[in-house]
């Protein structure tokens, strides 16, 4: 079932080959577990389409970019840059058409409408694409680099620079600007937020277009290292709620630890386990999902009353 | 006391009515605003002096009668909107945004200005008025201790320089000594021209703030002093919270008053 980590059965002396290569995973994992934050700190929703955005800016990067040697395709900053913003409108719109008329309807209703956009964003893709695969060359070409020792690809190092701009950006945007601050006081405190004049229903939309944007980011940078196909996401959404529970569900900084942390543990399982348990690869997430909200007691309801005034 | 009446209404409610469900909070309650008055409403637990404020805000959906600020109607805005025509509430129990600074916050006060010159200016009157304040800008709202977090909520709303300022029982859950700092502020605020409308449930306290006084009950204004009435305190007093009261008293029944109802 869809992206998995490009990983072989390694020997110890691969250790920091393979130690860098779940860093790299955690990256895109954080990307998407700080989206389901995002998207859940401000309005309550557990946005289970978060891995199939990240599957739309992956495949809308590949349409514009396009194969290598492809006359037509744009170049790859535009290519990236026009995914992202399609796909960030995206997220609003459905936000407005789909989640907005339902908002009231309780956490349960809005996860299962998010499911739905997760299949209806699935089926959009499978058309055009077809069940194939694709891949796209690295953002920059030539031979792996070596960081103290350890070989390391040049997309793996876009994937990380990208990650930490990205987090800088908005630590920046949440603490310095007025609409991050504003963001932040819905998290806070919705009540509060409306008595000073924010209009809580639009940033429910921002939030979702955030959340949106973030996860189309992680599309465009992993699409190199990793073959694009329609139904990439859920086991990416997966993933991420993993990462998002297991950096404790309320700080960014928590969701990129669960996201790095998680990464490198599914590295290091798969890098060493034989090639039969391997294949189960996939039962990472499942197990450590139950493991994390076994002892993660105060489960994940918060106040609902809080987002229902 | 000077009398306000030849300036002009800052606030008129008309037969306002909130409901919760078959409950009726407040039942056709009017009243009028003049524009550098202060008007408390004063009224035991539960007497919908809270909801009152909800429905004139827009906190809640009124279930019938009108609200106009500087003669324009904002009936049925949302607290969202009202806000931005200057009607601003400071709300019981604070409702600060506890996790963010005191300077986060008072900025967030001033969000509907956007991003107007005014709002350098504002945080420094704000400031100067609540000192305390500015020394712990950098600060966690929500690690100040109850009567700054009461100032800091004022101060908030006042960030927006709005028409009229409603306050919701700013005494609730505070110390004496603390009561009489947020009371010293109010007066200043009040001797700079602000129009406000102050609900407490500490009749004393608001007979010292305000020019004039509603009593409610059961959702209803059952009594009004002003100009045109004798103000007997002690009776009031008596016949409202049942005899005379001390602090303590008024404050613990003030804390189980219900703001709840909106969280």
């Amino acid at each position: 079932m869809g992206w998995m980590p490009t990983l072989c059965a390694t020997g110890i002396g691969q250790l920091p080959e393979t130690l860098a290569s779940g860093i790299v995973n955690g990256c895109i994992y954080a990307l998407a577990a700080v989206s389901l934050l995002v998207v859940y700190n401000v309005t309550g929703v557990i946005n289970f389409a978060v891995g199939d955005f990240l599957m739309a800016g992956a495949m809308l990067t590949l349409l514009f970019a396009g194969p290598n040697g492809d006359p037509h395709r744009l170049p790859l900053a535009l290519a990236v840059l026009l995914a992202v913003v399609i796909v960030t409108a995206l997220g609003a719109l459905l936000e407005r058409l789909v989640i907005h008329p339902r908002r009231r309807q309780g956490t349960i209703f809005l996860l299962i409408l998010t499911i739905g956009i997760s299949s209806v964003l699935e089926g959009g893709a499978l058309i055009p694409t077809g069940s194939l695969t694709y891949g796209l060359r690295p953002f920059t070409s030539g031979p792996a680099l070596s960081v103290a020792g350890v070989l390391l690809p040049r997309q793996d190092l876009w994937i990380v620079g990208s990650t930490l701009i990205v987090m800088g950006l908005l630590w920046y945007g949440a603490t310095r600007t007025r609409t991050g601050k504003a963001l932040r006081a819905c998290e806070v405190n919705p009540i509060a937020a409306r008595l000073v004049g924010i209009r809580v229903d639009r940033y429910w939309t921002i939030a979702f277009a955030l959340g949106a944007l973030l996860a189309a980011l992680a599309g465009a940078i992993l699409v190199p290292v990793t073959y694009a196909t329609y139904d990439m996401g859920i086991p990416i959404t997966l993933k991420a709620f993993v990462a998002w529970i297991l950096g404790g569900a309320e700080s960014p900084v928590g969701a990129v630890a669960g996201g790095v942390g998680f990464g490198v543990l599914e590295a290091v399982v798969l890098g060493y386990s034989p090639a039969s348990v391997a294949n189960y690869g996939d039962a990472v997430p499942l197990l450590l999902l139950i493991v994390a909200l076994v002892i993660r007691r105060r489960g994940l309801t918060r106040q609902m009353a809080v987002t229902r005034v | 006391m000077t009398t306000a009446a030849d300036r002009p209404v800052a606030l008129k409610v008309e037969d306002l009515s909130v409901a919760y469900g078959a409950v009726r909070a407040v039942r056709g309650v009017s009243l009028e605003l003049r524009q550098a008055e202060c008007l408390g409403v004063v009224g035991a637990n539960g007497a919908g002096k809270t909801s009152l404020l909800a429905g004139i805000c827009g906190l809640v959906r009124p279930a019938g009668g009108r609200v106009s600020l500087d003669n324009v109607a904002i009936g049925g805005l949302k607290v969202e909107e009202t806000v931005r025509r200057g009607l601003v509430l400071v709300p019981e129990r604070r409702q600060l945004f506890a996790s963010m600074s005191v300077r986060d916050n008072l900025l967030l006060g001033s969000y509907v200005l956007g991003r107007e010159r005014k709002v350098p200016e504002q945080l420094e009157r704000v400031e100067e008025l609540f000192p305390t304040l500015a020394q712990r800008r950098e600060q966690r709202a929500g690690t100040l201790s109850g009567g700054e977090q009461q100032m800091l909520a004022i101060a908030r709303g006042l960030m927006s320089s709005p028409r009229v300022l409603m306050v919701d029982e700013p005494s609730l859950g505070l110390a004496p000594v603390v009561v009489d700092a947020v009371v010293d502020a109010l007066r200043e605020l009040r001797r700079q021209g602000m129009t406000l409308l102050i609900v407490e449930q500490n009749v004393r306290l608001a007979m010292a703030l305000a020019d004039r006084l509603l009593v409610m009950e059961q959702g209803a204004v059952v009594r009004q002093t002003g100009a045109d009435a004798v103000v007997d305190e002690e009776a009031l007093v008596a016949a409202y919270l049942g005899g005379p009261t001390d602090r303590k008293a008024d404050r613990q029944a003030g804390d189980q008053e219900e703001v709840s109802r909106f969280v």
